[in-house]
């Protein structure tokens, strides 16, 4: 063996002392299931990973605003999902009633959003800061039902959609199987507002004072930095996204005054399982839920095909699947996969 | 003591009168109000205190029956049904139909009808303490309405056992005139047994394997359950089936499932709006020539797709549509009167309104036992007959279906699809008579 | 007469206001409801009654405990889906729809609630405030996909239970219920005011106790009372078992009133709107859950047939102001109230408001 391999093995073998046997075990273990679904049957597994791509990329920019304002802020903000729907409704206001072209809605809508997230901060929020988590977590909540009231009055309360840009429709042939192309799209410009996200995060000056903020609000404000204003600031952008993330949706899916409720709850599964405080954390488990929702069926059932027991192939488990991991994760390890101990606690 | 005690109560007296003199005042002003649409005009919105004001017996055991032989003067219908929500459209052209008839039932007899609308949110349990408060508070004489057959089966168990007339308007279940069929729950529609039926020999013909995607409740489950037994009775395999839940926003994985079991024929057994997702995803998915077959199409469904994606039905049954040849008058007052192109929901809410009324005419009360002797076995001859094509239709005694025609539709070729003066997109290719496709008394399940 | 002499024994109706309260609270409730001027229908006094059992359930482990739980729902549940399910099928020995099937249903019911909350409670009290919270979320969530699958055709899926749900000794008649038991025959309303007189008493004493008492300690100040000695998770999980099974109660009372089952009662809005009426009731009071959810179920029946507002009478109206599509969306002004009150006071609420209005009028009376 030359010096290049025993080098490998050696830094393969410290990494994988780090690596607690569990979770050795559950990777090769949903190695191998998914591997088996992929091999019995690929087309099916391709949609079903595309589809729970393009759900866990939604989920992922909504969470992202949650896990900002939770991680860096210290308030639950519950009325997170009301600016996700917000996002959906604005959307389908500025497509339709005012006839913009989607692309431009598609500016509009979220900075719309992110305008709503700054008024409800300076109003609401503001005062939450430095009380007991729970009062702005059931504050925050009685602003969600205010924005679905509200939503219900201007919008009514049956579902609504945009229709699809032409050019976005119908679907692309990838491999083995078709896929919606809107549904790509969704994939790529999530992708590219998460990286600048975490772009401004880490590496700006910006996301530097907000995070030294978070750290010790006295120190920083002691050395110029206006961190009110900041804070505020990130809000918007945490709103921005959340909008997208409805914006994004409501094309393919349409919203309804329940869309508010229906996804904060999945949003905080998502920073809840990644890790209360970070944010890559919330990346991960926001794609690990999309997908576990979308494959858990497949995989099933190509389990049930290869051991021959039909019982295996439960229906509709690809619901309760979040709720089982997060009841897990709170149990098991409160901090989550990335999160940092204490938060929350 | 006594001196201060005095005090106090004097001083409580002209402090605290005030106050309450002024919120009685309110509360008056807001109870007695709102009685100034009688005939319901309707915005699907609550009526409020309309007609049974209360004083009609609102509180009491049997909410406005008229003394038997006195004359039926005056009626009340009350209406649960969807006018919010997924439901929504459905639910208001409902209510639209029943207002219309109305309209001509007043001017036919000498009765005066009043309708009390109330949304039932898609959710069982509301509905039924929805309908509670129409027979208690507003008083109302009979029961219609529901979208959901999940509303209309919680609501029908109640009536029953409750002993109020009531019509599931919009319910389609098999359910409702099977297993929990009941006393004085007469179900105005098609039953999926029906529809299952209408379009059975068709599916058979057209494939031998069939995958059968159903909403996951009451409705759908039923529907699957009539159209697996129809195809398996014909010597058809059903490879596959597929509960998908009610309401769903994604059908991409059940329309993947669908598409990777092979079958060449797939029942797209879907409720409402969500039939346009899952169209929707059927084109994405590049598996549109496939056979595919419904047996309950509504039009509006597909007038929300583009032309393209409505016709990709193969196989449709339908209760009603702007394309059967009948009603012509009443599409049009349904489009000149509403919004609103007609379709199915629009007449069944005229057929409703229009049995109940009649059968308390003909009983000369609205008392339920009354009600329900008279439409026992009748054979109907009200305009409504005409609307449905003119068939033969009656009230079965059994099991309380209204047996009626049904139709077996494909869409028109793009050109021909008109939209003026109402949308006709879609044409009639066979008429059933009810006695064809009914289900037998003993399949039912129904002892009454 | 206002020197500093020592204050009176509190006299025998101060120190039982609280079950009179009650009692008088059970009497007066329909006949005022149902009077034209307020609502003008009876059948909405049950549920009032029996949410408002709900709801104190809930603030045993949130106002007393200062245990936040958003999936209170799922005791409710238990209360609910059991006995029907009970009813429904039958039980070896024991025939579908009987008498006796249906009080074994409520035993079975209560045992499986306490045994389900006990364990819950086991796994989730030590885990601070807001994952407690996220957690009840999430259990509750299971609990409602669970049971929408319908495992074993048992709870009906989205269809719920209503065939067959309801025991023989109810009887229905266009709304009125009547229970036939032991020879008489009772008016619905008044079993549900038994029961809820019993519970509720029953819940007074269990927070007049020691218990009670160590569990307010606890919410106020966790950290000294264990310093102190007290055992604070096992208090804490015993207040949640008693809060899921006096629940659990109110939910056999819900399933009698709604002729059995329906999936929205595990549903997250019930949980959602409990924590509405609890806070804005006043978490602080034992009567603040009472306040909380008839402001609530009363807001929603008078505003939404809340038509035109005559000024000011309705035979001399020299303004009228159409209300009726505002008031439609009457849960947004109960919203911005909640939202307020969590703001300004979140222990108060409308109960304490109502307290410190009418010790302020008292105080201003004896003056006189």
């Amino acid at each position: 063996m030359n010096d290049a391999t025993t080098g490998l093995v050696r830094r393969t073998r410290r990494r994988l002392a780090g690596v607690s046997p569990v979770a050795g075990v559950a990777t090769v273990v949903a190695a191998v299931l998914l591997g088996n679904a992929a091999v019995q049957e690929p087309g099916l597994f391709i949609d079903q990973a595309i589809g729970g791509l393009v759900y866990g990329m939604i989920l992922v920019m909504l969470s992202l605003g949650l896990a900002l304002v939770l991680g860096l802020m210290g308030v639950v903000n519950f009325a997170h999902g009301a600016l996700f729907m917000l996002g959906g409704y604005f959307t389908y206001s500025a497509m339709e009633t005012f006839g913009l072209p989607f692309v431009a809605a598609l500016v509009v809508a979220p900075i719309a959003v992110g305008i709503v997230g700054v008024g409800m901060e300076v109003v609401v929020l503001r005062r939450l800061y430095g009380t007991t988590p729970i009062i702005g977590l059931l504050a925050t909540f009685g602003l969600t039902l205010m924005v679905e009231e509200a939503a219900r009055f201007v919008w009514g309360a049956s579902g609504l959609q945009p229709s699809k840009p032409e050019v976005l429709t119908g679907g692309t042939d990838l491999l083995v199987t078709r896929v919606g192309s809107y549904r790509l799209f969704t994939v790529f410009v999530s992708a590219l507002s998460v990286a600048v996200v975490y772009y401004l995060i880490k590496n700006t000056d910006f996301g530097l004072s907000v995070r030294a903020g978070v750290q010790d609000g006295e120190m920083t404000e002691f050395v110029g930095v206006n961190l009110p204003l900041r804070f505020t600031a990130m809000f918007f952008l945490g709103s921005v996204i959340a909008g997208l993330g409805g914006a994004l949706r409501v094309v393919e899916f349409g919203v309804d005054p329940g869309t508010a409720e229906e996804f904060v709850i999945l949003a905080f599964v998502v920073v809840v399982i990644g890790g209360v405080g970070s944010l890559f954390g919330s990346v991960v488990a926001g794609l690990l839920v999309g997908w576990a929702q979308f494959l858990l069926p497949v995989v099933l059932s190509s389990l049930a095909l290869v051991t021959g027991v039909a019982a295996i192939e439960v229906e509709g488990v690809g619901r309760l699947i979040p709720f089982l991991v997060m009841i897990a994760v709170l149990l098991v390890r409160p901090r989550g996969l990335f999160g940092e101990e204490g938060l929350l606690e | 003591m006594s001196e201060d005690e005095r005090v106090t109560r004097r001083a409580f007296l002209q402090y605290g009168g005030a106050t309450a003199g002024t919120a009685a005042a309110i509360s008056l002003a807001g109870c007695s109000s709102g009685d100034g649409e009688s005939d319901g005009t309707g915005d699907g919105g609550d009526d409020g205190s309309d007609g049974g004001d209360g004083s009609d017996g609102g509180d009491g055991s049997d909410g406005g029956t008229t003394d038997g032989g006195a004359g039926l003067e005056s009626l009340s219908i009350g209406m649960v049904t969807s006018t919010s929500g997924p439901f929504a459209v459905f639910g208001n052209a409902a209510v639209t139909g029943a207002e219309l008839a109305i309209q001509d039932l007043e001017s036919e007899y000498d009765v005066s009808v009043d309708l009390t609308t109330a949304d039932s949110q898609l959710d069982p349990s509301t509905a039924l303490d929805e309908a509670r408060s129409l027979v208690t508070d507003d008083g109302v004489d009979f029961l219609m309405g529901a979208v959901s057959s999940a509303v209309a089966l919680k609501v029908a168990g109640w009536a029953n056992q409750n002993g109020v007339t009531y019509f599931p308007t919009g319910a389609h279940s098999s359910a409702l005139t099977g297993e929990a069929c009941g006393q004085y729950v007469f179900r105005p529609s098609a039953s999926n047994s029906m529809l299952a039926n209408t379009i059975g020999a068709e599916m058979a013909a057209a494939a031998d394997e069939w995958y059968l995607m159903y909403s996951d409740y009451t409705w759908g489950q039923t529907a699957q359950e009539a159209v697996s037994t129809i195809l398996e009775d014909q010597g058809k395999t059903v490879v596959g089936t597929e509960a998908v839940p009610f309401p769903s926003d994604d059908y991409a994985q059940y329309i993947n499932n669908a598409k990777a079991s092979g079958a060449p024929a797939i029942g797209v057994l879907i409720a409402g709006l969500d039939l346009r997702k899952a169209a929707n995803q059927i084109i994405a998915k590049g598996i549109q020539d496939r056979t595919l077959a419904m047996h309950q199409l509504e039009d509006i469904v597909y007038w929300g797709l583009d032309e393209e994606s409505a016709s990709i039905l193969d196989i449709a049954g339908q209760v009603w549509g702007p394309g059967v040849d009948g009603g012509d008058d009443f599409k049009q007052r349904v489009a000149d009167e509403s919004e609103m192109d007609p379709y199915v929901r629009h007449l069944l809410g005229y057929m409703s309104a229009d049995q109940g009324v009649r059968a308390a005419v003909r009983a000369d009360t609205s008392d339920p036992d009354a009600m329900r002797d008279t439409l026992e076995g009748h054979e109907v001859d009200s305009p409504i007959v005409e609307m449905k094509g003119g068939g033969e239709m009656y009230w079965r005694a059994e099991d309380h279906q209204l047996v009626q025609p049904t139709y077996t539709v494909s869409s028109l070729p793009t050109g021909e699809m008109s939209n003026d003066p109402y949308k006709t997109w879609f044409e009639v290719e066979e008429t059933f008579a009810g006695d064809d496709v009914v289900r037998s008394v003993a399949d039912t399940g129904c002892s009454l | 007469m206002t020197d500093a002499t020592a204050p009176d024994p509190p006299s025998l109706f101060e120190r039982y206001r609280v079950p009179l309260g009650l009692v008088v609270l059970v009497l007066a409730l329909r006949p005022v409801v149902s009077s034209d001027l307020l609502l003008g229908f009876e059948a909405i006094a049950n549920r009032m009654l029996i949410l408002m059992l709900f709801v104190a359930a809930f603030n045993l482990l949130f106002g007393f405990t200062g245990l936040l739980s958003f999936g209170h729902a799922m005791f409710l549940g238990f209360g609910v889906y059991v006995p029907a399910i009970v009813v429904v099928n039958g039980l070896p020995g024991l025939p579908p729809g009987g008498s006796l099937t249906f009080l074994a249903g409520v035993v079975l019911a209560l045992l499986a609630v306490a045994v389900f909350s006990y364990l819950l409670a086991r796994l989730i009290v030590g885990k601070g405030e807001i994952y407690f919270a996220l957690l009840t979320l999430a259990v509750s969530q299971a609990v409602y996909f669970v049971a929408l699958r319908d495992p074993g055709g048992l709870t009906g899926g989205s269809n719920g239970l209503t065939r067959g749900a309801l025991p023989a000794f109810v009887e229905q008649s266009r709304g009125h219920i009547t229970i036939h038991a032991f020879g008489l025959s009772v008016d619905w309303y008044w079993v549900v005011g038994a029961v809820f007189l019993v519970a509720m008493v029953g819940l007074w004493q269990v927070l007049r106790s020691p218990f009670g008492r160590t569990l307010v300690a606890i919410r106020d100040n966790e950290q000294l009372a264990r310093a102190m000695g007290v055992d604070t998770t096992s208090y804490k999980v015993w207040s949640l078992t008693f809060s899921g099974l006096l629940a659990a109660v109110a939910g056999v009372l819900l399933e009698i009133n709604n002729s059995g089952a329906s999936i929205e009662n595990l549903g997250v809005l019930t949980s959602g709107d409990t924590v509405l009426m609890a806070v804005l009731g006043g978490i602080n009071y034992f009567f603040g859950p009472i306040a909380g959810t008839f402001t609530w179920l009363f807001a929603e029946d008078f505003l939404t047939d809340f038509e035109v507002l005559h000024l000011p009478t309705a035979e001399v109206s020299l303004v009228s102001v159409d209300l009726g599509p505002a008031f439609q969306f009457w849960q947004f002004f109960l919203g911005a109230l909640f939202v307020v009150v969590v703001l300004t006071a979140p222990e108060e609420g409308i109960w304490g408001y109502v307290r410190s209005l009418s010790a302020r009028v008292k105080r201003r009376l004896v003056e006189r």
